[in-house]
This record gives C-alpha cells, sequence and structure tokens, in this order.
C-alpha cells in the first residue's frame, strides 16, 4: 500500500491510522524535541501533532510526502504552543536566568545553549534553521513542509543566521 | 561589509554544523508510541465522529447561509420591483402623452402603473406598453371627509399663497366662501380626491386699474396625503 493509499484509509480505519503513527511517530517525535528540547512537553506536543493530523487528513495534498506534511502540522503545534508560552511570559524568564560569560561561543558549544538562543528567533527562523541543521533538511524540502518558495526559506534562513549572531554578540559572546 | 557578512554567516552555519545533538534512545520514543497508541484507541472514534459531527454542521451552516441569502434577494425584489415599474410607467408616460409625471405620484398595483394627472386616471401596463385613460365618478361624501377636505384647503399653503397665472400677486383664498364639495372616485385605483370649488379675483384689467372679476377656482384635495393635488 502506498502513502497515499494509507492516508485514505487512515481517516475511517482505525488500524491504518496506527500504521502511520508506527511509520513516522519516532521522526515527528525527534524533530518536536529539537524545538523544545523537554521531553514531556514534546511527548504531549507529538500527540497533539497526530490528533490534528487525523482532524485534518482531508487537508493533505499529494504533492508533498506524509512526513513533511506532519512536519507541517507539527511546525504549527510548537508554534502554538510558543506563542502560549510567551503569553505566559514564562518563555522570557527561562531566556533571562541563563548564565552569561564572554567565552566564544564555539568553547564548549552545545544544543541546549544554541537552542536557548534560537528560541528568542522570530518564529519562522527558528523553524527554518532547525530543519535545516538539525533534522539535515534542504530547503527544497523545507520549502516543501512550510508550503513556501525556496526563495523565501532561503532569505528566512540568512536572515536567521544574522539574527542568532547578533543575539549571541548581544550577550557578550565574540566570534 | 558584504564579504564580512558573509563571514559571519560562514561562521554561524560552522558553529551549527559542529553541534552533536544527544539523541534520544530509541526505547524512549517506543515507549511513548505505545502510551499514544494506547491512548488513541480511545481518542480515535472521538475524533472521527466529531469530525462527522462538524462536517454535518458545516452543510447546515452552508444550507442555512443559502437560505438567507435567497430570502434576503427575494425580499429585495419585492422593495425594489415597485421602483422599477414606476420608472417605467413614467418613461412610457412621457413617451406616448408627452407629460413629466413625479414617480411619488404612480400608483403600483399587481404590476400596472396608475398616475392621475389632469383628473383622468391613466393606466399603464408596462408589458405590452399599453395606455387606458379613464375619467373619475362621482360619489357621495361624508360629513366627516367634508369637514377634512375643507380644514387641508384652510390650512393648505397652496391657498394662502394662491396665484392665478404666473407674474400675478399670490392672493390668500383659505378664507373665502366654499361653493361646493364633491367626491371623485377613480376606479381603477380606488383613489378618492375631493374637489373643493371656491372664489378668488381674477387681476385687474390693464384699461380699469381698479376692476377684478370674481372667479371660481377648483382645488383637488388628497385626504389621504392631507395635501393638494394639483
Amino acid at each position: 500500500m502506498d502513502e497515499h493509499e494509507l492516508i485514505k484509509k487512515a481517516i475511517k480505519d482505525r488500524e491504518a491510522f496506527g500504521k502511520i503513527v508506527d511509520i513516522y511517530y519516532k521522526d515527528v517525535f525527534k524533530y518536536i524535541y529539537r524545538r523544545t528540547l523537554d521531553k514531556e512537553i514534546t511527548k504531549d506536543l507529538t500527540q497533539e501533532t497526530f490528533l490534528n493530523a487525523l482532524k485534518y487528513f482531508h487537508t493533505y495534498r499529494e504533492e508533498s510526502s506524509i512526513l513533511f506534511w506532519l512536519f507541517g502540522i507539527a511546525t504549527n503545534v510548537v508554534n502554538l504552543h510558543y506563542r502560549k508560552e510567551i503569553d505566559e511570559r514564562k518563555f522570557f524568564e527561562r531566556y533571562e536566568t541563563h548564565s552569561k560569560n564572554n567565552d566564544s561561543p564555539d568553547d564548549n558549544i552545545d544544543f541546549k545553549f544554541i537552542h536557548r538562543y534560537i528560541t528568542t528567533l522570530p518564529e519562522m527562523e527558528q523553524v527554518v534553521l532547525t530543519l535545516f541543521f538539525f533534522e539535515n533538511r534542504t530547503f527544497q524540502d523545507i520549502a516543501l513542509i512550510l508550503n513556501r518558495s525556496v526563495n523565501s526559506i532561503r532569505k528566512t534562513y540568512y536572515r536567521g543566521l544574522k539574527n542568532l549572531k547578533r543575539k549571541l554578540e548581544n550577550d557578550g559572546y565574540k566570534f | 561589509m558584504w564579504r564580512e557578512d558573509n563571514k559571519d554567516i560562514e561562521k554561524m552555519e560552522k558553529i551549527l554544523k559542529s553541534i552533536h545533538i544527544e539523541d534520544i534512545p530509541s526505547e524512549e520514543i517506543e515507549k511513548y508510541k505505545s502510551e499514544f497508541k494506547a491512548h488513541l484507541n480511545e481518542k480515535f472514534e472521538k475524533v472521527t465522529s466529531q469530525k462527522g459531527r462538524i462536517r454535518v454542521f458545516k452543510m447546515n451552516f452552508a444550507y442555512g447561509i443559502v437560505a438567507v441569502v435567497l430570502i434576503l434577494f427575494a425580499f429585495s425584489f419585492v422593495y425594489t420591483r415597485p421602483y422599477f415599474v414606476k420608472l417605467a410607467v413614467a418613461k412610457v408616460i412621457e413617451n406616448k402623452l408627452g407629460y413629466k409625471v413625479s414617480l411619488k405620484d404612480i400608483i403600483v398595483n399587481d404590476g400596472v402603473g396608475i398616475v392621475i394627472y389632469n383628473l383622468d386616471e391613466i393606466t399603464v401596463d408596462i408589458l405590452n406598453k399599453s395606455i387606458e385613460t379613464n375619467s373619475p365618478i362621482q360619489y357621495e361624501l361624508s360629513n366627516e371627509e367634508k369637514e377634512k377636505a375643507v380644514e387641508i384647503f384652510r390650512n393648505s399653503r397652496e391657498a394662502k399663497n394662491f396665484v392665478l397665472n404666473p407674474g400675478t400677486p399670490p392672493q390668500d383664498v383659505s378664507k373665502n366662501d366654499i361653493l361646493s364639495v364633491k367626491g371623485l372616485l377613480f376606479p381603477k385605483s380606488n383613489k378618492k380626491l375631493i374637489e373643493v370649488i371656491t372664489t378668488a379675483y381674477s387681476a385687474p384689467e390693464e384699461s380699469t386699474q381698479y376692476h377684478r372679476n370674481v372667479i371660481y377656482v377648483k382645488f383637488l384635495i388628497d385626504i389621504d396625503r392631507g395635501t393638494i393635488q394639483y
């Protein structure tokens, strides 16, 4: 059974939907984890992503793969989560409490460190940088996932890198 | 500047590419997946039936909108149709009889336009563009109608500033004697007008500057509107 037939079946058939969960759960979970760095939140958001997929199967277009379509839904779910978090001001508190020092950022750099900065970028820049560097997706893949042109993804990518560098410099890191 | 920017970007790219991401053990993800699948058994029916309900609701909503639009369309037609009939009637009268009638004086009845002009009732069928002219029938007035007609006449601006011919000074005829009050019924429109005859003075003749004749003047009163109709 190919992907598209599976989707058609999954709208009504629990077994077929279970198959989709079996195939894609891991990839979706990893992607969300790279954006949230919190296993419990990732677990909830992955669940929400699949339930949203079940609700909106009729919006699936055959030109992209199921994985990319699920990544698109996951992106929206994570963005919504961050917006709520920003509303509750938890996010800023977390950002402000991280230790400041004047080391070069490439000394002892880890994902948790850079993730704090990435999450302060505009939504679209966060998504593009995460998909490009931590999901190893190409610009073409990202364009398909986000339903945008490759050119606009490229522009967002460079803008994101510049903003990230500026934020690191603002906190006293030298390049 | 551009080269500097480029260097910075390359540096940022290098930093980001060098980051090692700690992988979550597959067993852990499998555990989460199993939990979700167990949870899904309960949720699946709920989500799919909710989807069905939403679809039914959307369909009903769409039908509702269509019904409302149709009703509004029908109502707009009911209100706008008489206006278009009046326009057509005015056009036919102007073309065939050479009169210009005001739209507010045209009565629309079953798609036929009726207008009272010069004591004639002109009926225009706009579908076959035919014109029929009828004279009014005299009817017996009630006392109440008579009193109302006289009251309208006495209080009217037209009677207080009566101008016999263009260029002559206005005169007040509202307090003059009333010679007769007659009821006129127009058969097609069932419109009633009341004819009030009173006196006025003619303009003085040029040779005898002070000599003025008493003449009869006819006013047509529309008691439904409370106005004088010419």
